[in-house]
């Protein structure tokens, strides 16, 4: 009786490896398409922020008189965005300082002072610059998305 | 060598914005003058902590560590004597930027 229960057993056992192994396999894959899609979410809701950071300082820049307001908001915007891309999940991106440092010399270096403002039009090396800091950031971002998650 | 420690929040301003004076109350080129000049005359040490504030913009640090240079300060001398601290590197880069380039921050 022991014989044939302790053989019954042994056979058994390859068939609860493949259900171990099986669940295990299903909440690892699971857990990482959680994690995936997690990361996907906060790196769109980054991205809005970056697109309106730039819809604020164009904005700004081609505004006909001198906005102190919109001038103190971008600051902390783009403090709050840098911050922002230290943290849990985009934390584990690569985004260089030098990416960062060009958003905000782009927007916060020149015309960005009520002594020296002027309305800046359409084809201004400014509104170019600041246009060309947002693209390299989001490009950096989808690109460190993609070795990450995919 | 003596060495200082400015707490830009605390001893400067938690909003400091503007490159020139007429530019606000705790601009660039007011930080230039009451924190940066002083410890260049005197030779002396001084750690800038520069964490704290509600950010920065280009044109205030520019003023103020660009200037410092266009004040007449190798940039040798002034990054030996400025040690920033801050958790965002891109600050420390650009601030070293403005000092290495202070009279064509471009």
């Amino acid at each position: 009786m022991c014989y044939s229960s302790g053989n019954q057993f042994i056979a058994q056992i390859p068939t609860w490896i493949l259900i171990v192994s099986g669940w295990y396999a299903v909440h690892y894959f699971a857990k990482e398409r959680d994690k995936c899609k997690e990361a996907r979410e906060r790196l769109d809701q980054l991205i809005l922020t970056l697109r309106a950071i730039e819809e604020k300082a164009i904005q700004f820049h081609q505004s006909t008189s001198y906005k102190g307001d919109i001038a103190r908001t971008l600051v902390f915007d783009i403090q709050r965005i840098i911050a922002k891309l230290k943290r849990h999940p985009l934390g584990s991106f690569n985004i260089s300082p030098n990416l960062q440092k060009e958003l905000r010399q782009s927007i916060t270096l020149k015309n960005f002072d009520a002594s020296q403002f002027s309305y800046q039009p359409d084809n201004s090396l400014i509104l170019s610059k600041v246009a060309n800091a947002v693209d390299d950031i989001e490009d950096q971002l989808e690109k460190e998305y993609e070795r990450i998650y995919l | 060598m003596t060495q200082t420690v400015v707490n830009v929040a605390r001893d400067f301003s938690k909003y400091p914005a503007g490159r020139y004076l007429e530019d606000g109350p705790a601009n660039g080129q007011l930080f230039r003058n009451k924190f940066l000049l002083p410890a260049l005359k005197e030779t002396k040490k001084l750690i800038i902590e520069l964490d704290g504030t509600r950010g920065y913009g280009s044109s205030f640090l520019e003023e103020a560590f660009g200037g410092a240079v266009r004040e007449g300060f190798s940039p040798d001398i002034v990054k030996n004597l400025f040690v920033l601290i801050s958790e965002d590197e891109s600050l420390v880069e650009e601030i070293y930027d403005y000092i290495k380039h202070g009279s064509d921050p471009e």
